[in-house]
């Protein structure tokens, strides 16, 4: 025993055989009456339980991150010491002490000890040297007055201070090289709302999106509707959603219909549900997920029902508002921009969550196979989050290509060439970055896009305007479709790890960390 | 556009069994922490492993050899991760038990790197100690110690949690 205590291992041996008679009497007796020792066998139980549950692949909520205690200072370090209540008590002045003499010995030695006088010791005289003056020298490079229009920390002052004159091109200070054609503009500072979650879904014409709290698992719970100033417009509880067209939402809430199959609705921005798909969807069996949607945004959804994702037997339908299709195999994976082509996966195999399968492009809403790539087999996980499903899919503007996650596919021959991350812009070009240059890629050739820095993260709005965007805390840069180019000024981010334009391009939603420190989920106008 | 759904992958005739060390690999890489990177790392393994494969002498050891490679490239990748102060969403490799808040599970992303890949290795994978021990590039006794490390630094964090809810 410890401190009076039974041992922390003695504890976990007790917990492993989920009894305290494994413990000598003195001890046993000990916990019984130890506040400590139980709850550190409590601990010890729950550990154990949570050890052996289930693994897999989640998506943290941000509570998860918040709640968790983190010991960010030397006092919350001794407070986690197993120290007697004695010591402990005596900790914090024990700490105060040592601080007064450290400072009182940074006083004092300096008059115990005279440093020479580097003058004096090269001969010179000590004589007329100049005073040294902090004011003084800190001015050199300190401007208040940039200082006082930055927003929050400082920070986009520096910016604001460089965005006054000609540097402040897109080019400027990060060895970038500014595209002759395009015109500039120092800076556009925005206010961000917070958002309750991450990622989020843009609705067709970039004016509102849906957000969602709470954990990425298929579970009901709040989904919120927002314009793209960040403002509430309407919720609804569901487990899983997307954009059915710009003011209209399909939702589905698992095992809440007849006989437990999941529901199907239409929701207005309200968050008012409009129309009820009749009918089974989802298997509705215990630890089934449901059914999957996928809007088109053009008034479409394909809804999947099945058991679990990476099943071969998933099947889907075509719901538009009034009636749904015949069934058909496979995944959604994306819609065409025009909602006549949907890319499917046909799953052949895959544990848990993730699985393999093949290509194919049916039309719409006929089903019918245009294309299949069944020598091509791609690999799909599943990794839900979100207010639903969405896969990091797109068909190109033209419909010949599809990006699916840092993958472009030639659906003329199934090919396919690795990009890394991006998305497409409206000429039909593929703009990606994987950590170095930004690329542009028409069809299978890339070329470096000298408007951008190197080492940033590219977004794409449909209507041509691209976000790059730095983990490194280095300021955001907005390129409009018409070419000219901005320094993005977030106020109170210190940098972005994710974003999602609207595909008006008037609005970005993105996460990212705080000037203060903390993790921020957010959107911000563009204007 | 970093996805919820990753596309990876082309089947050419490497291995028969290139579905199967794939999501070995992914998994590997995702108790190890890779997260969100996991299938582009266990793709660039296998990519690797295929064109090393004339230093592979013994066929009856390719998954061992393969762990080690996508291992390998998962520490690499962290190392990165690190400098670069990556802000991507928290996606971690956890325990899920129904009756159990995801907020206690998400202890275990608070444990020290090392623990934490010990612990999911062999609790969330059902690796041996020895094929873990393999995989980190450490004696088995160092996985073994990891371990209790581990269940101690969570039992002291969930402690107060257990304790409240009258937990059994």
């Amino acid at each position: 025993m410890r401190s009076g205590h039974v041992s922390s291992d003695r504890l976990g041996e007790a917990a492993q055989h989920a009894s305290l008679d494994s413990l000598r009497g003195a001890e046993r007796l000990h916990v019984e009456s130890c506040d400590h020792c139980k709850r550190l066998y409590a601990g010890y139980r729950l550990t154990d339980r949570l050890l052996s549950a289930n693994w897999r692949q989640a998506v943290l909520p941000p509570s998860a991150m918040e709640q968790a205690p983190i010991r960010t200072g030397l006092l919350d370090y001794l407070r986690g010491l197993e120290l007697n209540p004695g010591l402990r008590a005596a900790a914090p002045a024990a700490l105060a002490v040592c601080l007064v003499a450290l400072v009182a010995f940074g006083v004092l030695l300096p008059q115990l000890m005279p440093l020479p006088n580097p003058a004096a010791s090269s001969g010179r005289s000590a004589v007329g040297l100049p005073t040294p003056s902090f004011g003084s020298s800190a001015s050199a490079g300190y401007n208040p007055t940039a200082s006082a229009a930055g927003p929050v920390d400082g920070s986009p002052a520096a910016q604001q201070s460089s965005g006054s004159g000609p540097g402040a091109t897109a080019g400027s200070g990060s060895g970038k090289t500014p595209n002759p054609t395009a015109t500039s503009s120092p800076e556009t500072a925005s206010s961000p709302a917070r958002l309750p979650g991450w990622p989020v879904a843009w609705a067709p014409d970039g004016a509102h999106l849906m957000a969602a709290g709470g954990s990425g698992w298929i579970t009901q719970r709040q989904i919120q509707i927002l314009d793209a100033s960040g403002r509430l417009v309407g919720s609804f509880n569901a487990d899983s959603a997307s954009w059915f067209n710009s003011n209209t939402i399909a939702a589905t809430s698992h095992g809440k219909g007849p006989g437990g199959f999941a529901t199907l609705n239409l929701v207005g921005l309200n968050g008012h549900v409009t129309a009820t798909l009749a009918g089974k969807y989802g298997d509705g069996g215990p630890g089934a997920s449901g059914a999957v949607l996928l809007g088109s945004g053009t008034g479409l959804v394909a809804i999947a029902s099945k058991g679990d994702w990476g099943q071969s037997q998933s099947m889907f339908v075509i719901w538009d508002g009034q009636s749904a299709g015949s069934s058909h195999a496979g995944m959604p994976i994306a819609f065409s921009r025009d909602g006549k082509k949907l890319a499917v996966l046909h799953p052949s195999s895959g544990p848990g969550s993730s699985s393999s399968g093949w290509l194919e492009i049916l039309s719409v809403p006929g089903l019918n196979s245009i294309a299949s790539y069944s020598h091509t087999t791609l690999r799909v996980a599943n990794q839900g989050n979100g207010p639903g499903y969405a896969p990091d899919v797109a068909f190109s503007p033209d419909g010949n290509w599809l990006y699916a996650a840092g993958t472009l596919v030639d659906l003329s021959r199934g090919s396919t060439t690795r990009v890394g991350n991006g998305g497409w812009l409206p000429d039909g070009t593929l703009l990606t970055s994987n950590g170095g240059a930004v690329l542009r890629w028409q069809g299978t050739r890339s070329t470096p896009d000298a408007r951008f820095a190197s080492g940033g993260s590219v977004a794409t709005s449909r209507h041509g305007d691209v976000v790059e965007y730095f983990a490194d805390g280095r300021s955001p840069l907005l390129v409009t479709a018409g070419g000219t180019i901005r320094q993005l000024n977030l106020l109170g981010v210190a940098s972005l790890g994710d974003a999602q334009l609207a595909p008006s391009g008037g609005a970005i939603a993105f996460t990212g960390r705080s000037t203060a420190g903390g993790k921020v989920t957010a959107v911000a106008r563009l204007n | 556009m970093k996805g919820a759904y990753a596309l990876v992958g082309v089947q050419d005739g490497f291995d028969e069994n290139y579905t199967k060390h794939f999501a070995d690999l992914t998994a590997l890489c995702r108790a190890l922490g890779a997260g969100s990177s996991a299938e582009d790392i266990a793709q660039d393994a296998l990519l690797h492993a295929r064109e090393h494969r004339h230093q592979l002498r013994d066929e009856s050891k390719l998954a061992p050899w393969l762990r080690r490679i996508a291992a390998r490239r998962t520490f690499e990748h962290l190392r990165h991760q690190r400098r670069r102060d990556s802000e991507e969403p928290a996606r971690a490799f956890i325990p899920v038990d129904p009756s159990i808040s995801i907020d206690v599970s998400a202890a275990i992303t608070l444990l020290p790197e090392r623990e934490r890949q010990a612990v999911g290795l062999v609790y969330g994978l059902g690796y041996e100690q020895e094929e873990a021990a393999t995989v980190m590039g450490v004696a088995r006794g160092t996985v073994a110690t990891l371990l209790h490390r581990a269940r101690r630094h969570l039992a002291e964090r969930l402690a107060g949690y257990a304790q409240e809810r009258d937990l059994p």
